[in-house]
């Protein structure tokens, strides 16, 4: 394992969020998963030792609670430029890492074991990683919506193209859960 | 009648060209990297007038996808972008309506396919698509403007993309300019194969 892994929510037209970043329901399958939905998040939890997010999604996750009870019980690191000065609650334990992209993954994969990082959003983070040709493994949970307006995920790529390989595709009743290994990845290019 | 579908090959950043598109280079810069996985497919290379090619499941899902379509409509970049390439046989092989603003005679090709150049908008195209479609399919067949057009109408019974496993980085979008009213669809087949993963949705109207 130790992969470093984008793991990411996304309309079929590519917003992980609807206008006023609104969540567009596209996380409405991991709250009520069944079937082959619940064996892809149930792998996740298993594998994830590490989390990255960027500072945006570290607010927007404060302001809805979403840190109460967060089945993710394992290091997160939030990459900002300023220390927040109170801690939302259930983040007590979150890293601020002012310091960028880099410093932020190495401090996650010292603290993984043999787990994956997960870099779990936002856009601008996700990004970056990509065209820092940091990302092994991109996985993309499909939600069959066209939500017309948002932040999309792979906007700004600057980086000419980028190869992937199918590495598997899953039904889930409500989604479809999409794995891809990163050919051009920078960490894992001599891998076969 | 028919369902009114579109089928379509798309990267996984949601592009359906490179960088650059133009009517010299229709699928902008390392576009053809889109349709590779079709180039060897016994039933695309049929339609193409060109002997041999694979049959497997990539093939079946294409095969499909073309057997019950009547009649396609498509925008006037994307005929003026393949008239020549698609030659005296063109791969269509059903009467085509091009939306267009300007006018020009019907052109009848070999093997069944006729251009007929609409100017009064997609509503008017679309008419005369499914008179001459009857009971089959009409096929939007592209380019990104059409589509979303007939997105916005609410006229698409189904949606097929073909995801191919590569981030573009930049060229045109298949899904924009849709305004903000969620669509809702409906995933009604997935089939993954290594070059490829084909997935089919259902809107709901």
């Amino acid at each position: 394992m130790r992969k470093v892994v984008l793991d990411m929510s996304m309309s079929l037209d590519g917003f992980i969020a609807g206008p006023n970043d609104e969540d567009g329901g596209l996380h409405d399958y991991f709250f009520s998963p069944s079937g082959a939905t619940a064996e892809v998040i149930e792998e996740g939890l298993q594998t994830t030792g590490a989390i990255i997010v960027g500072r945006r999604a570290y607010d927007i996750g404060a302001q809805q609670g979403g840190f109460v009870d967060n089945p993710y019980q394992v290091p997160t690191f939030v990459l900002t430029h300023a220390v927040p000065e109170q801690v939302a609650e259930g983040a007590e334990a979150f890293a601020f890492v002012t310091d960028g992209i880099e410093s932020a993954l190495q401090q996650a994969q010292a603290a993984v074991g043999d787990k994956n990082v997960v870099v779990g959003g936002g856009a601008n983070v996700a990004q970056q990683f990509l065209q820092a040709g940091l990302i092994d493994e991109i996985q993309i949970h499909l939600v069959p919506v066209l939500l017309g307006d948002g932040m999309r995920l792979f906007d700004h790529l600057g980086t000419g193209q980028i190869e992937l390989e199918s590495t598997r595709v899953v039904q889930g009743p409500a989604v479809t859960h999409l794995q891809f290994r990163v050919l051009s990845s920078r960490r894992g290019a001599t891998r076969p | 009648m028919g369902k009114v579908t579109v089928d379509i090959s798309m990267s996984l950043d949601g592009f359906i060209t490179g960088p650059n598109a133009s009517v010299e280079l229709g699928l902008g810069a390392g576009g053809e990297r889109l349709h590779e996985w079709l180039y060897n497919l016994a039933s695309w290379r049929e339609r193409h007038s060109l002997a041999g090619g694979e049959t497997n499941r990539d093939a079946e899902v294409l095969d499909e996808a073309f057997r019950n379509v009547g009649a396609v409509i498509m925008g006037r970049r994307m005929f003026d972008t393949g008239e020549e390439p698609w030659g005296d046989n063109p791969p269509f092989h059903t009467p085509v309506f091009v939306v267009t603003h300007h006018p020009r005679e019907t052109l009848v090709k070999e093997g069944g396919t006729t251009f007929a150049f609409v100017t009064d908008g997609i509503e008017s195209a679309f008419q005369q698509a499914q008179a001459a479609a009857g009971d089959k399919d009409v096929s939007v067949a592209g380019g990104a403007n059409v589509i979303q057009q007939f997105l916005r109408a609410g006229l698409l019974d189904e949606i097929q993309i073909h995801i191919v496993p590569l981030l573009l980085g930049d060229g045109i979008r298949l899904f924009d300019h849709l305004g903000t009213g969620h669509i809702e669809l409906e995933s009604t087949r997935v089939i993954s194969s290594p070059d490829v993963t084909h997935l089919k949705f259902r809107l709901r109207k």
